[in-house]
C-alpha cells in the first residue's frame, strides 16, 4: 500500500506489512529525534503544535517514535497528505522535494507499517460500566418480566470509543439519573408486585412450611441480588438487604412489602447499575471469571443480563471451555434476546438508529414521509441485520445483496408490488438497490432534510463501511446550499464539481463526492429517480484511481472489490462494540487475526461473533497500569 | 404565621400561611405589604442560554455604544425589552480557539477552558462550567442546585473527522471537569421533577433515605476494591446520592415548591402543566420508536423557557442552562418563512447574500424565543421589582460565524438587572479580546459565588 497504488488513494488504511528494517529500537529513536522530527517541527508545528493544533492535530504531541507507531492510521494519513502536496498548504513554508521524499519514505518504512509481533500482549482494561439506557431496559425486563421501559425518560447516553453508547468511559451518572433510577426501582417493583403471576416468581417461597420469614426473605434475596449482581452473592452481602426487610418487618409492614423494600436497594445498588469485573493479583493478563465472562457474552449478544444457564455453567466454572462457550454463544445467537444485536451493534454502526429521532426530512416537501414510513424504513436494515446473525449469511450482503425486507409501506415506497401488512418478510431487491447503500433509512438519514447530499453519503461509505473517514474540512469550508431548488439554473453537481476545484478541498472531495454521485439516483428519502427538477439524473462518478462508474449497481462491484477492507472495518466495529471500549493498537493482532478468519470463512457473520467471543481481549483483563 | 423557608429561611414568607391569616381575597403581589429589610431581598437567579452554529456577524453587533445603540437585525425581537439588555462586544474566549470548530467551542462556554481530544477515554473539559460553579455555592438553598434544560438528546458516536466524542457537542454544564450534566429535553419529565409533588409521605422518605444509606455504604465498600478511573465513576455515583439524599431533604422540609408558591405562581404551574399534557397529545405512535414525540420546535423551546421561569419564581432552583441545541446542529429551521435547510448547513454561508439573510432568519427566531422569556420574567413581580429585575439571563453563542468558528466577539446578550447591580440599557464594547470569562467572574459576583480568578479571566467585566 503506498501513493503509487491507485487504490490507496481512495482507501487510506494501514496494512500490514511484515516486520520493520532492521535497525534497533534505539537507533531508530535516535534517527527520528536526530533527522525526523525536526522536519517535522519546521513544517508542521507552527500550525499543528503545542500553541496552535489546528483541527484538532498536534504533531508535536509525538516525541518518540514508539508514540508515533501508537498511532499507525494517523501516521498513514500525515504520509498521505505530504505526498499528495497538500500539507504544508500552499501559503505556508515548504520543504524541499528531496525534504519531503526523506520524510515521506522514511515515515512509511518506520511509522506507518504495523509490526504486530512487536506488540505487547495487552487485554486492555475497560472501565467499570454504568448499563446505558437500553441495557438497564432489558435487565429489567430479564430480571422481572416486565412489559414496559422503565429507562424511557432517562438522559440519552453519549458514546465514545468505537462510537457506541456502551463505552465505559463515556457513560455518567449524574444526579438526575441517580433520581430516575430510585424512581424506576420504585415503579418496577410496584408494577411487579401488583401483578399476581409476576408477584408470584419473585416471591417463589414464602413464609410458613417450617421457613420463618427471616428464611424465607433471604432465599428471595440471594436469587435475586445474585440475578441483579450477575453472580452468587455471598452470605455478608445478603445481610446487608436484610437489614432493610427488618426494618420494614419489625414496624409491622406486610412480607411482600418487606421483601420490596429490600429488594428496591439491591436495584439501586452500584453492584446492579455497574458492570463491575474485579482486579485478581498478578501484574500479568488474567482471564476474567465465568461470572464476569458471563456478562461479557450476555451483554454483547442481548444488551442485557445473563440467564440462569449462563450463570449455572459460570458457577460450575465450565462457561470458559471452549466447546461450552461456543455453544453458548449459538443458542444466545438463536435467542430472541439477539435482536439487540442488530438494534445496538448494527443500528449505531449503519446509523439506522437514526431514524428513530434524528432524522427529519422536510415535512412540506415530503408530506409521504409519514410515521409509518418512518417505522419501516428504520426496521429494514434491523430485519436485514438480525437475518445475517440468524441464518449465518455472509456480512458481505451490507454491500450488496439480492434480497431485502420490506412490509406494504415500504414496498409502496421501493414500487415494489404484492406486499400486504405492516410485517416485514424479504423480498427479492429491486432493480438498483441490494444491500444497506439502497435501502431507505441510509438514503434518508445521509440526506440533508431538503436535498441529497453526495458529500454525506460518499462519507458514509468511506467511513462507516470502509473505516477510512476523510479528514476534517477547513473551518471555513462552504456548505452548499441547504436546497437543490435554485433559481439560477446551476444543477447541484455543477455546484458541487465548483466547489471541488478549490485546491484544499480537492483531496478529500474527490474520492467523497463520485461514491455520493453513483447514489444520486435515489432521492433524499430513498426513492428510485430518473430526473430531478426536469433534468436527468448523472449517476456517473469516477475515482481518482480513474475508475468510472455510473449508478449504484456499478459502484456496488467497485465496493465489492474493497471486501477485505470492509471485513477490517467491520471486525474493528463489533470488536469495539464487544468490549465497550475504543480499540487501541495492542488489539491490532486481535483485528487482524478476526479480520484474517472472517475472510478466509467465506465473512460468515457468527465467524465474526464466534471469533470476538474466543478472543484475547473478550477473555482477557489486566490490573490498571501505573500510566492509566 | 413566618414558617421559615426552606429556601432561605429568610427572604419568603410561606405564602399559604400568610394569605390563610390575611384572608385569600387579598391577593396581592409578592410581598409588597412588608417591608423588606436588606437582607430580605429576593435572590438574584442566573441562566444561560446557549446557542449553537455561531451567527450572522453582519446582522448582529449594534450600531453606536452606551445607552445610544441602535438594535442590530437580529436583535430587534428585544426592542420592546431594550432597557432590560446589556449587549457585550469584543469578549473572546481564548481556550477554545483550537481544536476543532464545534466541541470546544460548546464544552468550553461555560468552562473557559481547552477539552481534551479524546474519543472517551480522557474525556476532560478542563474546568467546572460558570452554573455548576454557582450550583456550587447557592444550590444548597433550594430545593434542586441547578436545572439543565434543553432540546437535543445527546448526539450519539464518534466524530470520525476529528476524533472526537459528540459527548463534547451536546454539553455546556460540567459539574467537574470530567463529570457532563446531561440537560433535561423532555418538558414532562423536567416539570415533574421539579414541581410535582411527589407523592412521599414520611414513611416513604424514610424508606428511600435507608435505602441510599445502604447503597452509599455498599458503594463505599465497591470503591476501595477498584482502580483509579473505577473510582471516578464511583464517585458520581455517591456524589449523585447525596445530591438525591439532599432533595428528599428538602422536599421533606418545603413540601414541593409548587405548595409554597405564590397564588400567580401555582395558577402559572396549572396552565403549564396542560400546555405540556397538549403537547404530548395524540403523541402515543411514538412508542413505537421509543422515540420522544415530534414536538412544534417553537412550542417545545417555549415549554422549557417556562419551565426555567416558574422555578426561578418559585424559587425551586436559582441556576440554569438551556441549550437550542447541540453543536453542528442540523436543525430543520424551514417552518420560517424564507428559510430552506438545516441550521448548521446555513450557517457555512461562504458570504453568500442568500445564506446569510437565511442565517440571520434563524438567528432572529432565537431572539424571538430569548424575548419570550424574558417579557415572562419581566411581568412577574416580587414586591417591586420584576423576576427578571432580580435576575441575570445570559444568552450567547461561542462562536462568532459559523462560517469562520472563531471564538472573537461571540455573540452575548445579557439580560436583567441582577437585583438592582447591572446598569442595562447599553451596548458596550469592550477591549478587543477581553476575556469572556471576565463576565463571568462579574456574573458570580452577582449570584452569590463570588471568585477570584475564572480560567483565563483577568478581572471582573465592568457591566454596573
Amino acid at each position: 500500500m503506498s501513493r503509487t497504488n491507485p487504490t490507496s488513494y481512495i482507501f487510506l488504511m494501514a496494512f500490514l506489512a511484515g516486520s520493520v528494517a532492521a535497525a534497533t529500537p534505539e537507533a531508530l529513536e535516535q534517527e527520528f529525534a536526530d533527522n525526523v522530527r525536526p522536519l517535522l517541527a519546521s513544517y508542521c508545528f507552527t500550525c499543528h503544535g503545542n500553541d496552535k493544533a489546528k483541527g484538532g492535530i498536534n504533531i508535536e504531541d509525538y516525541k518518540t517514535l514508539s508514540a508515533v507507531r501508537r498511532n499507525p492510521k494517523f501516521w498513514k494519513n500525515v504520509v498521505h497528505q505530504l505526498g499528495e502536496e497538500e500539507m504544508p498548504p500552499e501559503d505556508e513554508k515548504q520543504p524541499a522535494a528531496a525534504e519531503r521524499a526523506k520524510l515521506i519514505a522514511w515515515l512509511e518504512e518506520n511509522a506507518t507499517r504495523i509490526d504486530l509481533a512487536s506488540i505487547a500482549k495487552d487485554p486492555g482494561r475497560v472501565t467499570i460500566r454504568r448499563l446505558n439506557r437500553n441495557e438497564y431496559n432489558n435487565t429489567m425486563r430479564d430480571l422481572f418480566g416486565i412489559k414496559f421501559l422503565p429507562g424511557k425518560n432517562f438522559p440519552a447516553d453519549g458514546a465514545g470509543g468505537a462510537g457506541f453508547d456502551n463505552n465505559a468511559d463515556t457513560l455518567f451518572l449524574p444526579p438526575i439519573l441517580m433520581e430516575k433510577y430510585l424512581e424506576a426501582a420504585g415503579e418496577v417493583l410496584g408494577s411487579v408486585f401488583a401483578d399476581e403471576k409476576l408477584r408470584r416468581r419473585v416471591l417463589f417461597v414464602e413464609p410458613g412450611d417450617g421457613l420463618d420469614k427471616e428464611g424465607a426473605a433471604q432465599r428471595i434475596l440471594t436469587r435475586y441480588a445474585s440475578f441483579a449482581f450477575r453472580r452468587y452473592v455471598t452470605d455478608i452481602e445478603v445481610e446487608r438487604f436484610m437489614t432493610l426487610f427488618r426494618k420494614a418487618d419489625e414496624r409491622g409492614d406486610p412480607f411482600a412489602e418487606s421483601v420490596q423494600l429490600a429488594l428496591k436497594a439491591v436495584l439501586v445498588s452500584p453492584r446492579f447499575l455497574f458492570r463491575q469485573e474485579r482486579d485478581q493479583p498478578t501484574k500479568d493478563p488474567y482471564r476474567v471469571d465465568d461470572f464476569e465472562l458471563a456478562s461479557r457474552l450476555s451483554y454483547f449478544l442481548w444488551a442485557s443480563m445473563p440467564d440462569r444457564e449462563l450463570l449455572q455453567l459460570a458457577s460450575k466454572d465450565q462457561l470458559h471451555q471452549p466447546e461450552v462457550m461456543r455453544a453458548q454463544v449459538d443458542r444466545m445467537l438463536g435467542d430472541r434476546r439477539s435482536r439487540a444485536l442488530a438494534e445496538g451493534f448494527a443500528g449505531q454502526w449503519l446509523g439506522f438508529e437514526k431514524m428513530r429521532e434524528e432524522v427529519r426530512p422536510d415535512k412540506g416537501r415530503f408530506p409521504e414521509f409519514d410515521f409509518a414510513l418512518r417505522v419501516s424504513m428504520y426496521r429494514e436494515p434491523l430485519e436485514f441485520f438480525h437475518a445475517l446473525v440468524q441464518e449465518n449469511r455472509s456480512l458481505i450482503e451490507v454491500i450488496d445483496s439480492e434480497s431485502t425486507f420490506v412490509n406494504a409501506r415500504l414496498a409502496k415506497h421501493y414500487g415494489i408490488d404484492g406486499v400486504a401488512g405492516s410485517k416485514m418478510r424479504r423480498v427479492p431487491v429491486p432493480a438498483g438497490r441490494g444491500g444497506v447503500l439502497g435501502m431507505g433509512a441510509i438514503l434518508t438519514s445521509t440526506s440533508l432534510p431538503l436535498r441529497t447530499s453526495p458529500v454525506l453519503r460518499g462519507r458514509y461509505v468511506l467511513d462507516e463501511l470502509l473505516g477510512t473517514p476523510p479528514p476534517p474540512p477547513p473551518p471555513d469550508a462552504g456548505q452548499l446550499p441547504a436546497d437543490d431548488r435554485q433559481p439560477d439554473g446551476m444543477s447541484f453537481r455543477q455546484r458541487l464539481e465548483l466547489h471541488r476545484q478549490r485546491a484544499e478541498c480537492s483531496g478529500c472531495h474527490s474520492r467523497m463526492d463520485p461514491i455520493g454521485f453513483g447514489l444520486e439516483q435515489f432521492d433524499p428519502i430513498g426513492r428510485f429517480r430518473t430526473t430531478n427538477l426536469g433534468k436527468p439524473i448523472d449517476a456517473s462518478g469516477e475515482l481518482p484511481s480513474g475508475e468510472k462508474f455510473t449508478g449504484a449497481g456499478e459502484l456496488r462491484e467497485i465496493l465489492l472489490h474493497e471486501r477485505q477492507q470492509f471485513a477490517y472495518n467491520v471486525t474493528e466495529r463489533m470488536l469495539g462494540y464487544a468490549l465497550g471500549r475504543g480499540v487501541e493498537y495492542y488489539d491490532l493482532p486481535t483485528v487482524y487475526s478476526l479480520r484474517d478468519k472472517l475472510v478466509e470463512g467465506g465473512y460468515l457473520t457468527r465467524t465474526l461473533i464466534h471469533g470476538i467471543t474466543e478472543s484475547f481481549p473478550f477473555q482477557f483483563r489486566r490490573n490498571e497500569a501505573i500510566e492509566d | 404565621m413566618h414558617t421559615p423557608n426552606i429556601q432561605t429561611g429568610k427572604w419568603r414568607i410561606s405564602r399559604r400561611s400568610f394569605i390563610r391569616g390575611a384572608g385569600a381575597s387579598l391577593a396581592l403581589p409578592w410581598m409588597d405589604s412588608m417591608a423588606l429589610e436588606k437582607s430580605d431581598r429576593a435572590p438574584v437567579r442566573m441562566a444561560c442560554l446557549f446557542m449553537p452554529n455561531g451567527v450572522n456577524p453582519e446582522a448582529w453587533t449594534p450600531q453606536g455604544t452606551g445607552s445610544k445603540f441602535e438594535l442590530s437585525p437580529i436583535l430587534q425581537p428585544l426592542a420592546g425589552l431594550r432597557d432590560d439588555i446589556l449587549v457585550l462586544s469584543n469578549l473572546r474566549n481564548k481556550a477554545s480557539n483550537t481544536g476543532d470548530g464545534h466541541y470546544v467551542k460548546t464544552s468550553g462556554w461555560l468552562t473557559g477552558t481547552t477539552i481534551t481530544k479524546t474519543t472517551g477515554k480522557d474525556l476532560n473539559a478542563g474546568n467546572r462550567s460558570l452554573d455548576q460553579v454557582a450550583a456550587e455555592k447557592i444550590g444548597h438553598l433550594t430545593v434542586m442546585p441547578s436545572i439543565e434544560l434543553g432540546i437535543d438528546p445527546v448526539t450519539t458516536g464518534v466524530d470520525t473527522n476529528v476524533n472526537y466524542t459528540r459527548v463534547y457537542g451536546s454539553h455546556i454544564s460540567w459539574s467537574s471537569a470530567t463529570n457532563p450534566v446531561p440537560c433535561e429535553i423532555n418538558p414532562r419529565s423536567a416539570f415533574d421533577r421539579l414541581f410535582r409533588k411527589k407523592n412521599r409521605n414520611q414513611k416513604q422518605s424514610g424508606d428511600d433515605r435507608s435505602v441510599l444509606d445502604l447503597v452509599l455504604e455498599d458503594a463505599k465498600a465497591l470503591r476501595g476494591q477498584v482502580g483509579k478511573l473505577d473510582q471516578q465513576k464511583l464517585d458520581q455515583y455517591l456524589e449523585s446520592v447525596r445530591s438525591v439524599e439532599r432533595r428528599i431533604e428538602a422536599d421533606e422540609k418545603s413540601l414541593s415548591a409548587g405548595e409554597n408558591a405564590d397564588p400567580a405562581a401555582q395558577k402559572a404551574l396549572v396552565a403549564l402543566n396542560e400546555r405540556i399534557n397538549k403537547a404530548f397529545g395524540g403523541k402515543d405512535e411514538e412508542k413505537q420508536l421509543g422515540s420522544m414525540p415530534r414536538f412544534d420546535h417553537t412550542e417545545h423551546v417555549r415549554l422549557m423557557m417556562d419551565i426555567m421561569v416558574l422555578s426561578f419564581w418559585t424559587d425551586s432552583t436559582r441556576v440554569g442552562t438551556f441549550m437550542f441545541g447541540n453543536a453542528v446542529s442540523g436543525k430543520n429551521f424551514s417552518f420560517l418563512d424564507g428559510v430552506k435547510g438545516g441550521f448548521h448547513e446555513i450557517s457555512h454561508h461562504q458570504n453568500d447574500a442568500k445564506q446569510l439573510e437565511q442565517y440571520r432568519r434563524i438567528n432572529t427566531w432565537h431572539m424571538q424565543q430569548y424575548a419570550y422569556m424574558l417579557g415572562r420574567m419581566r411581568a412577574i413581580d416580587e414586591g417591586g421589582t420584576s423576576l427578571l429585575g432580580n435576575s441575570m439571563v445570559l444568552c450567547g453563542s461561542p462562536l462568532r460565524d459559523g462560517n469562520k468558528h472563531e471564538p472573537r466577539d461571540v455573540p452575548t446578550v445579557l439580560a436583567g438587572q441582577g437585583g438592582g447591580t447591572i446598569k442595562t440599557g447599553r451596548h458596550l464594547e469592550f477591549d478587543k479580546d477581553t476575556p469572556l470569562c471576565n463576565l463571568w467572574v462579574a456574573m458570580l459576583d452577582r449570584v452569590g459565588a463570588p471568585v477570584k480568578k475564572f480560567a483565563d479571566s483577568s478581572g471582573a467585566l465592568p457591566i454596573g
